[in-house]
């Protein structure tokens, strides 16, 4: 009797870690480049300043966000797009990346990165002498 | 907080939808509900309910109050508006984009709303990001306790 109880104890353990990882959310970004640097825009609603965090380790950026709302006692859910409780994201960054340079702002749900390239690796007009 | 929408029942949309698929296949006459939506609509909608209240979550990034328009008629709540691409804001179209997937431009989404709904008494107010609309059941709808009286 109680082994059966452990097993299924360890079971549940299990799927709930599995669950936790399936409910974090990909956010929806674009990316582009300029001269002096890439630019990275996420939409994550519901996540407040106090809930993000943004973090650069070995070249990896990881955007990570609980989803804050403020829903009354005992609502249950009829319908749901959004199923999870948090938004998260990685990407890998290159060496010109300067990470100690990465900007970020968040304004209602979208946050905006900048990453500025090094001063080395920005692009440099050359100019064309007259012969 | 937002597990509680989590634990419920409520089937995948993308499980569903496959579901859903195969279904169509096999049975060539079976019909979706014309109101749903496949998924990564914009905007992403969550709708709960409690005793004297149904909410409907807006998850709208980036969009200011007055650029989302809502309304309700015959149990029938409308979204609409406009969101910028982020492209547009510098008038730099130029750019070296690597990824799109945010959604910009205009939109229009519609839910149905379960019956006994007071849209009269409708309010709406935003944070971060996501709008909550809530619209109080009318008194009829709101569950009663029913004494047992001692016979």
């Amino acid at each position: 009797m109680n082994d059966i109880a452990k097993q299924q104890d360890t079971r549940d353990v299990s799927t709930s870690q599995e669950q936790k990882q399936k409910r974090a959310l990909l956010p929806p970004v674009d990316i582009f480049e300029e001269d002096e640097a890439l630019h990275v825009i996420a939409d994550m609603p519901g996540v407040t300043r106090e809930t993000l965090h943004i973090e650069v380790d070995q070249n990896v950026l990881s955007i990570e966000g609980d989803i804050q709302l403020a829903m009354p006692e005992g609502i249950s859910a009829s319908y749901a797009e959004i199923q999870g409780d948090r938004f998260a994201r990685r990407f890998t960054l290159s060496q010109e990346i300067d990470t100690d340079a990465i900007r970020a702002q968040l304004t209602d749900g979208v946050l905006t990165l900048t990453l500025p390239k090094r001063e080395t690796h920005r692009r440099r007009r050359i100019e064309v002498k007259a012969a | 907080m937002f597990g509680d929408f989590w634990r419920t029942n409520v089937p995948k949309s993308s499980d569903f939808d496959w579901f859903q698929q195969v279904l169509d296949e096999m049975f060539p006459s079976a019909a979706s509900d014309i109101r749903s939506v496949p998924r990564g609509a914009f905007p992403m909608i969550n709708m709960g309910r409690t005793d004297d209240a149904i909410l409907v979550y807006v998850f709208a990034p980036g969009l200011k109050a007055e650029q989302l328009e809502l309304s309700v008629q015959d149990n029938v709540l409308t979204l609409s508006g406009t969101r910028e691409p982020a492209a547009a804001e510098n008038g730099r179209p130029q750019r070296a984009y690597y990824r799109r997937e945010r959604f910009g431009g205009e939109f229009s989404r519609t839910i149905a709303l379960p019956d006994g709904v007071d849209t009269e008494r409708a309010e709406a107010r935003a944070a971060h990001g996501v709008v909550e609309i809530r619209l109080p059941k009318r008194e009829e709808m709101k569950p009663r306790r029913v004494e047992i009286k001692a016979a």
